[in-house]
């Protein structure tokens, strides 16, 4: 079957052979057909250079042809190899123009594109000459035909930005009147953006307030994409005036945060979002269908919940008093779950935390902890031990729940929990006094270079708690010359501090065998540097000639107070303007400036206006209980009403059942060879399962 | 927006490469190639190098590999828009049955015919099927989307009307692209010889029951979805026992009582909650042929539909929901080399209804040597590669209760007990089916459709089918 082969190399004299051969035939058609289809085929294998070599040959089924699957593979040759040689590209210029005259809607479309996408004065001059055409002519041209003539102006543009300027003012006069069909509107302020766009000389895009309510006006008669990409627009290139005229954005946008569409719902919010920066108030309804809106979206397809799921993340961050009101539950990690989805859900369950669901949130953290990803776990047990620095009433329980993933007892898991140990440490000075004395007895598991600096830290400030300190630091100051650059300066850091707490025997010579280690056999000059450094401080302090360099000065230079630590979790202000006017897009799931992403982008920036904010912490969000029933929300007192109900259990939906089939007497087994060794008597059995005992 | 977009079959092999902007080129299909799909680590399903992003999706495609829609686009752009296209497309591709290896290396053409008609300059321009179909040169293939399980044959008595009605049934030459765009989304001129419509309330309950039976989290996913096959521009309203437009629509109780009688008596008996009370929708999403704000005002789903199938709504319900099975499991550890499982499962749904393909899978652990089992019902196996008990049944009827017990041998080295007393215990999942059942307790009340010149009543066919979401039980 030579169907069977279009996925198949060829060479170009092996298919010219084939369109010769058949060429008087009477099913030549479709025979040049499935030669087309072979050199497509070839193309997208990235056969490119053979198949460039039948170009006289496609030119000449082109040309004769005039079934539309031919001309349409005929164009995506032409456009897939773009030939650069002149001369070819003279010899196919008449057939573009007359297939783009033909009267087959699809055809025309398809020419358009073609012409419009080849970088020759020819070209664009014929280009342009159709287009202006097409969208200037407003009768008669069906409604896709004069779409894609709009939307040309795009690539023509890169190719004569000067000539696509000729019809700018048309198409900003076209959306001033606002009187063509509602996708033809959208396809121009598509179009007026993207120059802007591409242009760098050129401001943003500003829109009139005639033009964007014209363009709202259209909203309930255009489709979902539509609707997505003017929102899209409209955030940032246009500027309300006043509050109100904010505020009745806002209540025109609102309905479409229903919307199946993800885009469109990402969009209306960014663009509600945006919005907000110019109201004098928000009233908490709007958190609540923002909130509402977002976990609906939760049932898409993975990919896209991870994107809502970055976009919940870059909610949270973003506001002082957050925009969203997300219950926790929401985000409980599924066994099925790609790792993804896990990760970015761990990370908001984080995010979510306070005074009153901590406590719902570290039991699915610790949960999590024992996942067998690593990463997850590992990822798990940092939230835990961030949650405990960050909130002073769940320490207490984070760190129970730290150490019953201790006594777990696997290596990583081990490493991870003593890392975390030691910054809830250092945040409560006293507090925690009693988990020191359990640690050592995990150094063996303790392997990885964080975890090490985490046990060196804790033993050294946490020595009073301990027997033995020093034979403990041993344990890690031996192997001194192998660590790592990290734990060697905090091996050396703590054997100064032991040094100079108790100055005894022992103390200098740990300290000594050490400095002399880093300075001598060591030859990393940071390591060196710091090493000559102690080591002047402490023979400074050992010389009695001067008075002002004394031994408690050293101690309180080495091993004093240390600043306590906070975990900011808000974003920076510049950051977070910018990142809210980028929801749903590229940056949403890197959450990161675009500076830092794409090189030589500009930021996106709040315009002035005399309506903006420019302090959004002031910004307060009402309650709206008497505006409630009019606008018809469902969620009147959702919020309340879930945090108050009680945990549900399995049982208070249980009934009995009224049939109920016993195990039959008989064992069955699957595996026939193990049949005779479990033979046991049917009571034996019975007993064994009435024993209740939780598993653990 | 879009710079390019490739499909590779599962082995990374590219199927399909259309390039849509001038500075995208091929070689572009081979980075995605080696950086992805031949990646094994990789997590995340986008990636940006330099200025280019990739976005993609992975679908299983009808011969069960996975396909993967890659996204390739340039500098800062809406994210939404790609991964919502790609899903989209996907199931263009479904619906035209081009979503196989064999038959897409076949039927390429269809497919860029499909990117011409759905994109315009890398930007999305429509993605309804129902405007698709005409302007393509190939049909869509004949099976419905939405009535997969067309088992009804008791409900339905013996009708074959769920099994999908042609499209070409319609007479084909009126059909125009509206041309006037207050409805973008139908064709003006339809015109059935019977006037259809069918609703299929899918609902999947996704469930976490911790160790000590508190239920974590519970909720229903549910969709309408709808095939209509209606002469004109018929304007629908869709009633449901929500608790808004119960209270909020008082006035037009009347007629809701009136439309309940039109409607099959067979769906309330199905349905235990049903008729008792109203049901809290957390929130709702809708195809754009809804009037929005019409809904925000007074709650009112009203609507032009599409031709063909769609879907109309998508919600979640949270509380009150009908919890269709209980699991309990009793696990214990019997000298340091056995496990003893006791699992009962319970169905808690009314018993004139059985739920169909139930599975349960009973995780044991990674080290298993040997596992024996007895069930009082269904059939069990050991699946040594998944190293779980998988315990089916092929219907199972409602309020019944049944038990598994089970011996799990594993290596009795102290090394061994060990890693069992670490082992992550992954939840108990199960996967059932439940026609004519409604987890959340949703129920259509009306489906009034009004044509102001053609005035005829429609057949109405409605079909509530439960599924199971994520259904884990922990212990």
């Amino acid at each position: 079957m030579s169907e069977s082969k279009i996925f198949y190399k060829y060479k170009a004299h092996e298919i010219r052979g084939e369109l010769v051969s058949d060429s008087g035939k009477a099913r030549g058609s479709s025979k040049r057909k499935l030669c087309l289809r072979k050199i497509i085929a070839n193309l997208i294998m990235g056969n490119y250079h053979e198949m460039a070599q039948l170009f006289v040959d496609v030119l000449q089924i082109w040309n004769s042809e005039n079934d539309l699957e031919i001309k349409r593979m005929c164009h995506q040759y032409f456009c897939t190899l773009t030939p650069s040689k002149p001369d070819q590209l003279r010899m196919a210029l008449p057939i573009i123009l007359q297939d783009l005259l033909s009267n087959s809607e699809e055809l025309c479309i398809l020419s358009l594109r073609t012409i419009t996408s080849i970088d020759e004065p020819e070209y664009i001059q014929e280009g342009f000459q159709h287009v202006k055409k097409l969208i200037m002519t407003t009768s008669k041209i069906s409604i896709p035909l004069r779409k894609a003539a709009i939307h040309s102006l795009i690539k023509m543009d890169q190719l004569d930005h000067t000539k696509v300027l000729e019809l700018y003012y048309f198409l900003m006069d076209m959306l001033d009147y606002g009187k063509e069909e509602p996708t033809i509107l959208v396809a121009a302020v598509t179009v007026l953006h993207e120059i802007h766009v591409s242009n760098p000389d050129m401001n943003p895009l500003q829109l009139t307030q005639n033009i964007c309510f014209n363009l709202l006006e259209v909203l309930g008669k255009i489709n979902e994409w539509d609707i997505a990409i003017l929102f899209d627009i409209l955030t940032t290139a246009y500027l309300p005036k006043t509050h109100s005229e904010a505020h009745h954005l806002i209540d025109l946008s609102v309905p479409k945060l229903h919307n199946l569409n993800s885009s469109v719902v990402l969009n209306a919010l960014k663009f509600i979002i945006y919005l907000t920066n110019y109201v004098d108030y928000i009233e908490e309804r709007l958190v609540r269908k923002f909130s509402s809106s977002l976990t609906s979206l939760l049932n898409k397809p993975p990919e896209i919940q991870f994107l809502v799921l970055r976009n919940v993340i870059l909610l949270l961050l973003s506001r002082d008093s957050p925009l969203i009101h997300l219950e926790p539950n929401n985000f409980f990690i599924e066994y099925s779950d790609p790792t993804y989805i896990k990760d970015t859900k761990l990370e908001i369950l984080y995010l979510l935390a306070n005074e009153e669901n901590t406590s719902q949130i570290l039991d699915e953290l610790k949960g999590q902890a024992t996942d067998i990803d690593i990463q997850m776990s590992k990822k798990s047990i940092r939230a835990i031990g961030n949650l405990a620095v960050k909130y002073p009433h769940s320490a207490r329980y984070s760190v129970d729940v730290l150490l019953e993933l201790l006594e777990f007892g696997v290596d990583y898991i081990v490493q991870e929990v003593v890392s975390m140990l030691k910054n809830v440490l250092r945040k409560y000075p006293n507090q925690f006094d009693f988990v020191v004395p359990l640690l050592p007895q995990y150094s063996d598991s303790i392997q990885d270079s964080e975890s090490k600096c985490a046990m060196i830290w804790i033993v050294t400030n946490h020595s009073n708690q301990l027997e033995d300190p020093i034979g403990v630091f041993r344990k890690y100051s031996d192997n001194f010359n192998t660590e790592g650059l990290e734990v060697q300066l905090l091996l050396l850091n703590s054997a100064v501090k032991f040094f100079c707490r108790a100055q005894s025997k022992e103390t200098e010579q740990l300290c000594l065998k050490l400095l002399s280690g880093a300075t001598e056999i060591n030859d990393n000059p940071d390591l060196r540097d710091n090493a000559y450094m102690y080591w002047r401080l402490l023979s400074l302090a050992g010389n009695s000639s001067e008075p002002l360099f004394n031994n408690d000065v050293v101690r309180d230079m080495i091993d004093g107070e240390l600043p306590v630590i906070e975990i900011n979790t808000k974003l920076d202000p510049i950051v977070r303007e910018e990142l809210e006017l980028n929801i749903g897009s590229i940056l949403s799931v890197y959450l990161k400036p675009v500076s830092q992403v794409f090189r030589g982008v500009s930021p996106k920036k709040l315009p002035e206006s005399p309506a903006l904010n420019h302090e959004k912490s002031s910004l307060s969000i009402i309650n709206d209980s008497i505006s409630n029933n009019s606008t018809g929300s469902f969620h009147g007192s959702d919020t309340t009403r879930r945090s108050s109900s009680p945990i549900k259990k399995m049982t208070d939906f249980d009934r009995p059942a009224e049939t109920v089939n016993q195990l039959k007497d008989k064992r069955k087994s699957s595996i026939s060879l193990s049949a005779t060794k479990l033979a046991r008597k049917p009571s034996m059995l019975a007993r064994k399962l009435s024993m209740r005992k939780p598993f653990q | 927006m879009l710079s390019a977009i490739f499909i590779y079959n599962a082995k990374g092999d590219l199927l399909i490469s259309k390039l849509i902007k001038d500075h995208v080129k091929r070689s572009l299909a081979d980075v995605f190639r080696t950086q992805v799909i031949n990646d094994p680590h990789v997590r995340s399903p986008i990636l940006t190098l330099g200025s280019t992003t990739f976005q993609h999706v992975i679908r299983e495609s009808s011969d069960n590999l996975p396909m993967w829609l890659v996204a390739v686009s340039r500098s800062n752009v809406d994210s939404s828009m790609i991964w919502e296209y790609l899903h989209k497309l996907y199931q263009l591709m479904e619906a035209f049955g081009i979503n196989d290896e064999d038959v897409l290396k076949d039927e390429f053409m269809l497919l860029y015919e499909i990117l011409e008609l759905t994109l315009e300059n890398g930007i999305p321009q429509t993605t309804d099927l129902a405007q698709i179909i005409p302007r393509v040169s190939r049909k869509p293939i004949e099976n419905n989307t939405i009535s997969k399980s067309p088992d009804l044959d008791d409900f339905l008595s013996g009708s074959n009307i769920l099994k999908a009605p042609k499209l070409s049934k319609r007479s084909s030459s009126s059909i125009a692209l509206s041309s006037l765009s207050e409805c973008p989304w139908r064709p003006s001129g339809l015109k059935y010889k019977k006037n259809e419509v069918y609703l299929d309330i899918n609902e999947k309950i996704t469930i976490l029951v911790g160790k000590d039976g508190s239920i974590v989290k519970s909720f229903v996913d549910g969709s309408v979805d709808c095939v209509s096959h209606l002469s004109g521009m018929p304007l629908c309203q869709l009633g449901l026992n929500d608790t808004y437009s119960i209270h909020g629509n008082e006035k037009s109780e009347l007629s809701i009582v009136e439309m309940m009688s039109e409607y099959d008596i067979k769906n309330k008996k199905a349905i235990p909650n049903a008729a008792a009370g109203s049901v809290i929708l957390e929130d709702c999403k809708f195809h754009q042929c809804v009037q929005l704000n019409k809904y925000e005002a007074n709650h009112v789903i009203q609507f032009v539909p599409p031709d063909g199938p769609f879907q109309l709504m998508q919600y979640r319900v949270i509380d009150n929901i009908n919890i269709p099975f209980n699991v309990i499991p009793e696990v214990e550890i019997v000298k340091n080399s056995t496990l003893n499982y006791k699992v009962t499962l319970r169905s808690l749904f009314p018993s004139n209804v059985s739920a169909k393909d139930v599975t349960v899978k009973i995780p044991v652990p990674p080290t298993t040597i040997k596992c024996d089992f007895n069930v009082s019902g269904g059939k069990c196996k050991y699946d040594a590669g998944e190293k779980c008990m998988v315990w089916k049944y092929n219907k199972y009827k409602g309020s019944t209760e049944n038990t598994l017990s089970g011996k799990v041998a594993i290596p009795a080295t102290s090394h061994d007990l060990s890693d069992l007393l670490r082992w992550s215990r992954p939840p108990i999942s199960m996967g059932f089916e439940i026609v004519m059942f409604s987890n959340s307790g949703l129920v259509v009340r009306h489906l009034k459709c009004q044509e102001p010149q053609l005035n005829y009543q429609p057949v109405k066919w409605i079909k509530y089918i439960s599924h199971s979401g994520a259904y884990e039980i922990r212990y």
